[in-house]
């Protein structure tokens, strides 16, 4: 995987920004069942925007990037659709985007909101 | 041993290959052997009469004595199957007829998903009843006893041979899964004690899709094909096959002809080094593999503390995430099994929701792959746990 995308995980995963265990708003949870990871998105919905998102669970590094990126898009935004791994990523993403496996790990929190539509 | 014997090594030279429990490298020779067919000989086997189809047709039968001889056995003990998992499937499908409500199928508690999967499907087919060995479930209705020879994930090499004999007494099936330990010692199919016993030449430095179980004479007799098809009969009208009662009505259809003829060569290969030297090779490697694990007080990681086993271990970190672990070794070249490896009934025994990191050995890993390996184990929890 390309260097500087890794340190980025890795920042995000020792200094995550929305990790939390002061749940607010409405549950979205989703498994893995290959690996056993689970993550559970806390989303405040006023008006058709997010206003404030947390995330727990227990996730690889890769699993908790896909959640810190997705609410770092989320939160403030109204909640219109959910976005892609290739709108999160972007062309820094491109090592994660061309491996499935872990491309799943990375989508875990895109399939919590899948699994239970806030739309 | 000789990692200029292998290709892949040589075109990556800084790869550290800690994977061959998943599957072996495979030798110049054996991919020579493959090549060689198709470039030499090409020719399917069994059916036509010109010189190279004889060619073939010999070429296959000498692989079927080498891999018989491998194991202690006759050829016409050798079943040419896909891989372990078809070979099981074979033995289970094959011992249908032979199962009736209530008896019970027994497993040891340490088996892969390929030797758990298949016999619940036989017993939800034939009301027996499936059993664990940690169940300690009555003997007397034990019909089938299968395990594995030693653990994809810790390693560890069981000795059921007890349990084998008085199994015996009651005319109980012994079926042994010996994927893991084929590489790693010498064996003897009849001596352990195995009425069935199955393979995949993947995990023998040969190529994938060629897989063996061995069946003595008399277990073959109780046995059902799972596949039907050509070149298994001794005669066919329109509506009835009398089919042929040795080991080749079990290979239906035209085999991995140079899949047999790569795992000639890698016995071969084997052979010239000696699987006492193979063997010797791979418990050095966990002796000093335990050794530097403690050194750097990362044995209380250890998954099982096996007092007899092969070069497989698993690492279980309280806080680190094992497919992070892999992410960080692969970035320093380092390849290594992460996750549940095919184990999952295991896993949840072990309370292992994640599974685990799993380095392998193989003829090629040195002392210094296993220190490269503590080194980016170490740097990762660094990074990760720091
Ligand atoms: C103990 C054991 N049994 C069975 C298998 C299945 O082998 P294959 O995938 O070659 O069929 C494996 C492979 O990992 C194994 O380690």
């Amino acid at each position: 995987m390309d260097k500087a995308l890794l340190s980025e995980i890795v920042y995000r995963y020792k200094f995550p920004k929305h990790r939390s265990h002061r749940a607010k708003g409405r549950a979205y949870h989703a498994e893995n069942l290959s690996c056993g990871d689970i993550i559970t998105i806390y989303l405040q919905i006023e008006k058709g925007y997010v206003k404030s998102a947390s995330y727990t669970g227990q996730l690889c590094s890769i699993a908790s990037f896909g959640a810190e990126l997705l609410l770092d898009k989320l939160i403030g935004q109204p909640i219109s659709s959910i976005p892609s791994s290739a709108d999160l990523l972007g062309a820094s993403g491109a090592s994660l985007l061309k491996n499935p496996v872990r491309l799943k790990c990375f989508e875990l929190a895109q399939l919590a909101l899948k699994n239970h539509s806030p739309l | 041993m000789n990692r200029a014997d292998f290709p892949v090594l040589v075109n990556h030279p800084k790869l550290v290959y800690l994977d061959s429990a998943n599957t072996t490298l495979k030798p110049k020779a054996v991919i020579d052997a493959v090549h060689t067919y198709y470039a030499d000989c090409g020719a399917n086997i069994g059916r036509a009469t010109y010189r190279l189809a004889e060619q073939a047709t010999s070429a296959y039968d000498a692989a079927r004595h080498q891999t018989a001889q491998f194991i202690g056995a006759a050829p016409d003990e050798i079943i040419f199957t896909h891989s372990t998992t078809y070979a099981l499937n074979q033995a289970a499908w094959g011992l249908r007829s032979t199962l009736k409500s209530g008896d019970i199928i027994l497993l040891s508690d340490h088996e892969h998903n390929s030797n758990i999967i298949v016999w619940q499907q036989l017993a939800a087919q034939t009301g027996a009843r499936l059993a664990y060995l940690s169940d300690q479930p009555p003997l007397k209705n034990v019909k089938i006893l299968a395990f594995t020879l030693a653990s994809n994930i810790t390693g560890q090499i069981f000795d059921h041979s007890k349990l084998i004999s008085d199994l015996k007494k009651t005319g109980a099936i012994i079926v042994i899964d010996a994927a893991q330990a084929i590489s790693k010692m010498p064996l003897n199919a009849a001596q352990l004690g195995a009425d069935l016993l199955a393979f995949s030449a993947h995990k023998l430095y040969a190529p994938s899709g060629v897989g063996v179980l061995y069946a003595n004479l008399e277990t073959q007799a109780r046995l059902t094909p799972l596949v039907y098809g050509s070149q298994t009969f001794a005669a066919i009208s329109r509506q009835n096959t009398q089919l042929l009662s040795n080991f080749e009505r079990f290979e239906a259809g035209t085999p991995n002809i140079e899949g047999a003829l790569g795992l000639a060569a890698a016995l071969k290969y084997l052979n010239q080094i000696s699987m006492a030297k193979v063997q010797a090779h791979d418990q050095a490697l966990v002796t000093y593999a335990l050794s530097q694990l403690q050194k750097y007080r990362l044995d209380q990681y250890l998954v099982g503390r096996p007092r007899c086993q092969v070069g497989v271990l698993s690492l279980n970190h309280p806080r680190i995430h094992p497919h992070d672990f892999a992410l960080f070794l692969d970035n320093a070249n380092i390849a290594v099994r992460a996750g549940k490896a095919c184990s999952d009934i295991l896993m949840q025994k072990l309370g292992l929701g994640r599974g685990v990191v799993r380095l392998s050995f193989g003829l090629y890993t040195t002392k210094s792959d296993i220190d490269k390996f503590i080194a980016g184990y170490r740097k990762t929890m660094e990074r990760l746990d720091g």
